[in-house]
């Protein structure tokens, strides 16, 4: 498409196209991250009203799926911030999971245990593998698990994050490790290390 | 540096959150350190897979798909917020 051709009238979006075309996808992306159907229906409309309003700013400089995702991201951000201002209840002992781990001076009561597989993808064609990670996802507290994802999967900027989960930079970065520490142990236990049991020994420090 | 600090350095590595002189010093300490170098490893795993997953769940594979009657529902809303435009 020559550029004389569109810069009058702008690309143009069909909005009576979207549930048919991007409904099932956008719906799948909230689930995806807030877990919850309802929530991601909820999503999926927000989604779409806000597009509705905003189709006139679109410029065309990325595709109508990756605006649209662009809004559902917001949503979800949205989403986030009013949950974590919801629950007044925080952890009161976050970092039991790392202190378990080592010893008061810092060194490791159980080291990590060699992982039998170590292919992600090939790990992820299994259902079994599958229903042990979205467990031990669906086991990370709400704010641990979306910073995480934010931060990993949708790689969304730092301010924006620490405004979303209620927390300054460094605390973020921490939750970060403790979210990441959870999942792994989580799947320690229940898949890579099989054989943890086994593990410390001949390691004694 | 205590595996402890180095554990919350590896994390912060994952986060691109190091600077060249910290990750010099966990560098150091994992060359060293077996137990250290393999809790990097399967963070870094666990990242992939929980990227991987997150993606796949959202691609097309997955079977989960928006309800019909909220289809329906939203088809309507949106039908009626143009008509009123116009």
């Amino acid at each position: 498409m020559k550029r004389s051709e569109r810069s009058n009238t702008g690309p143009t979006l069909d909005p009576t196209t979207w549930v048919d075309v991007y409904g099932d996808y956008l719906f799948r992306f909230a689930l995806a991250r807030v877990r919850n159907p309802e929530v991601a229906e909820e999503l999926v409309q927000e989604t779409l009203l806000a597009a509705l309003t905003a189709r006139h700013s679109f410029r065309g400089t990325c595709s109508e799926r990756s605006w649209l995702t662009s809004i559902m991201k917001r949503k979800a951000i949205d989403w986030l911030r009013a949950e974590v201002r919801k629950r007044v209840k925080r952890d009161p002992d976050p970092d039991r999971w790392i202190d378990a781990q080592f010893t008061r001076s810092g060194k490791w009561k159980v080291k990590p245990d060699e992982w039998s597989d170590e292919d992600p993808g090939q790990s992820l064609t299994r259902h079994d593998f599958r229903n042990v990670l979205t467990g031990c996802l669906d086991r990370l507290p709400t704010r641990l698990r979306q910073a995480f994802i934010l931060r990993h999967v949708d790689e969304q900027a730092t301010e924006e994050i620490c405004t979303a989960v209620g927390a300054s930079e460094t605390n973020l970065w921490v939750m970060l490790h403790r979210a990441r520490h959870r999942l792994w142990r989580c799947l320690n236990r229940n898949w890579f290390g099989e054989d943890l049991d086994t593990t410390s020994e001949g390691h004694a420090s | 540096m205590t595996c402890r600090r180095a554990a919350q350095w590896i994390s912060r590595e994952l986060d691109q959150e190091l600077s060249l002189f910290q990750q010099a010093r966990l560098g150091f300490h994992t060359r060293l350190c077996g137990a250290c170098r393999r809790y990097r490893r399967q963070l870094k795993l666990v990242d992939e897979v929980v990227e991987l997953f997150v993606a796949a769940s959202t691609s097309k594979g997955s079977t989960a798909a928006l309800p019909g009657d909220q289809k329906t529902h939203l088809r309507d809303v949106i039908a009626s917020a143009l008509a009123k435009e116009s």
